[in-house]
């Protein structure tokens, strides 16, 4: 059977081949999960008053050749009150192992406790097997008083069915009377020109459902590094910008989460 | 006789449905059905089965409704209302206006688009590009209401469909590849992006068989994939 391909059929081959081909990292998020929850998990934490004090919200640090002075800056505007600190992914540029130590470095440094999650780019190039030697699991569940933590692992933009029903169970079997869940993928477009948002809804949907019906008080996500916030059916989603630094002078922010009288807000500051 | 036929709206639908002129309007139907099943990495597998109309008058204006339900580990149905101009200007260009209903059941959310669209035919290449306004709807109310447009959650995304395919020395094989984030009756997020294998055998003019097969990967945006989706179907397509 005679084939006729012209040029312009065998450019748009071509183009489909370069894309498949050009991604950074192909992962499977079954695999990081159940590797997971056999790594050691982080310890809570207790708090001094746990219902009163704040916490950080960082997200984006991409870290690059072991340094991101806008992460080490943001140290110094922590306050009395900041409990601990969550860095919702993409904690290097690409997945390079001095950057993840680099990373715990700096973080140790501020000299409170910080929960760490995984992000697109610390998968990049085999980062996954640096990121739970030297940051730890990416899915687990943890308190600092009366706040249930739970990390997720959304770095290749999926969840799978076995984090879901693992999901499930945590928020079904907890008692704490604050949740916060971590996700690096951001729920949301934040504007029509941007690519940054799941593949697929159904997954989303299903998550936000499951956070109405266990009354999950704030989603800290990031990703997009375009903030965004937005509360649906009670809860509260928020994405943070990146701390990555594009360039010498830039503004940087990061978000305070503060538990009080019963309720839990944000504020988001600049870093300078 | 005659009053009995004007007044029954039934029979008027089956005539024009059957009727290739009506006074002088050239009419051309076009009826479509698929079926086949659809593997989730979170959610397991479903059955798809969808059904779509298109009625052309005068080789112009266009209308085809559109009709989705996939049973499985969480019924999905969505349908949709479409019409369009073809011919715009020149032969190959069209443009549509899709409303679609697409319906979670399972966790009782429903999506609300309006899709502007523009469209290219040509013998080896297809291209769609337009906007989809979505408008999520947490009901519980209103779900299969496809003119329902609650603020809970809107979105704006790009959706598009471009396609190539290869000429064979049988002319009645088509057979291509195409990348998209819309079909007949679903309009994923903008990176929703399905690689598919799009084939059509033609048996007779009016009679054609169609298989498409695609995947859909998670983490496109990113650069660091992972499988998500992937769907087969087969289908028959009767042209009037």
């Amino acid at each position: 059977m005679k084939i006729k391909i012209n040029l312009f059929r065998q450019f748009f081959i071509f183009s489909l081949i370069s894309i498949s081909l050009f991604n950074c990292s192909i992962d499977d998020v079954n695999r990081r999960f159940h590797e997971s929850l056999a790594l050691p998990q982080p310890s809570p934490i207790s708090i001094v008053d746990p219902n009163n004090f704040s916490f950080i919200h960082i997200t984006d640090l991409h870290v690059v050749n072991g340094k991101n002075p806008h992460l080490t800056a943001f140290g110094s505007r922590l306050i009395s009150t900041d409990a601990f600190i969550i860095a919702s992914g993409d904690l290097t540029d690409n997945g390079q192992q001095g950057d993840f130590a680099a990373y715990g470095k700096i973080m140790k440094s501020f000299g409170i406790p910080y929960f760490s999650g995984i992000g697109n780019h610390d998968l990049w190039f085999g980062g996954w097997d640096s990121f739970k030697t030297l940051v730890g699991p990416s899915v687990y569940s943890t308190t600092a008083g009366n706040l249930r933590i739970i990390f997720l692992d959304t770095a290749d933009d999926t969840i799978g069915a076995d984090q879901l029903q693992w999901l499930k169970k945590e928020l079904e079997q907890k008692t704490e009377p604050y949740c916060i869940v971590v996700s690096h993928y951001n729920f949301f477009l934040p504007t029509i020109l941007e690519t940054a948002m799941p593949t697929n809804m159904q997954e989303i949907y299903a998550m936000m459902r499951l956070f109405e019906k266990y009354r999950v008080d704030y989603v800290l996500m990031g990703h997009s590094h375009i903030y965004d916030y937005r509360k649906i059916n009670g809860i509260s989603y928020l994405v943070d910008s990146a701390l990555k630094q594009y360039s010498a002078n830039e503004q940087k922010y990061y978000n305070r989460i503060t538990v009080s009288n019963g309720k839990m807000t944000h504020q988001r500051f600049a870093i300078y | 006789m005659y009053k009995y036929f004007l007044k029954s709206p039934w029979l008027i639908l089956s005539f024009i449905l059957i009727s290739k002129n009506v006074y002088t309007i050239e009419l051309q139907h076009t009826f479509d059905l698929r079926t086949g099943a659809e593997i989730n990495t979170s959610f397991g597998w479903r059955l798809v089965n969808e059904a779509k109309y298109e009625l052309i008058l005068d080789k112009h204006w266009q209308l085809s409704p559109g009709l989705l339900l996939a049973p499985g580990w969480s019924f999905l149905s969505a349908y949709n209302l479409e019409t369009g101009y073809n011919q715009l200007f020149i032969e190959s260009l069209s443009v549509h206006l899709k409303f679609l209903n697409m319906s979670y059941h399972a966790v009782s959310v429903a999506e609300n688009s309006i899709i502007p669209y523009f469209s290219w035919r040509s013998k080896n290449f297809e291209a769609d590009l337009g906007l989809n306004f979505r408008f999520t709807n947490f009901g519980p109310q209103n779900l299969d209401f496809i003119f329902y447009y609650p603020k809970d959650l809107f979105l704006t995304f790009f959706v598009f469909r471009i396609a190539g395919y290869l000429n064979w020395e049988n002319p009645g094989i088509r057979l291509g590849i195409e990348m998209k984030n819309i079909d007949w009756n679903y309009a994923g997020n903008s990176m929703e992006i399905s690689f598919d294998i799009d084939g059509i055998y033609q048996i007779t003019n009016a009679l054609a068989l169609k298989l498409n097969m695609g995947t859909i990967p998670s983490g496109i945006s990113g650069l660091s994939l992972d499988f998500n989706r992937f769907n087969i179907l087969l289908g028959a397509q009767y042209r009037l």
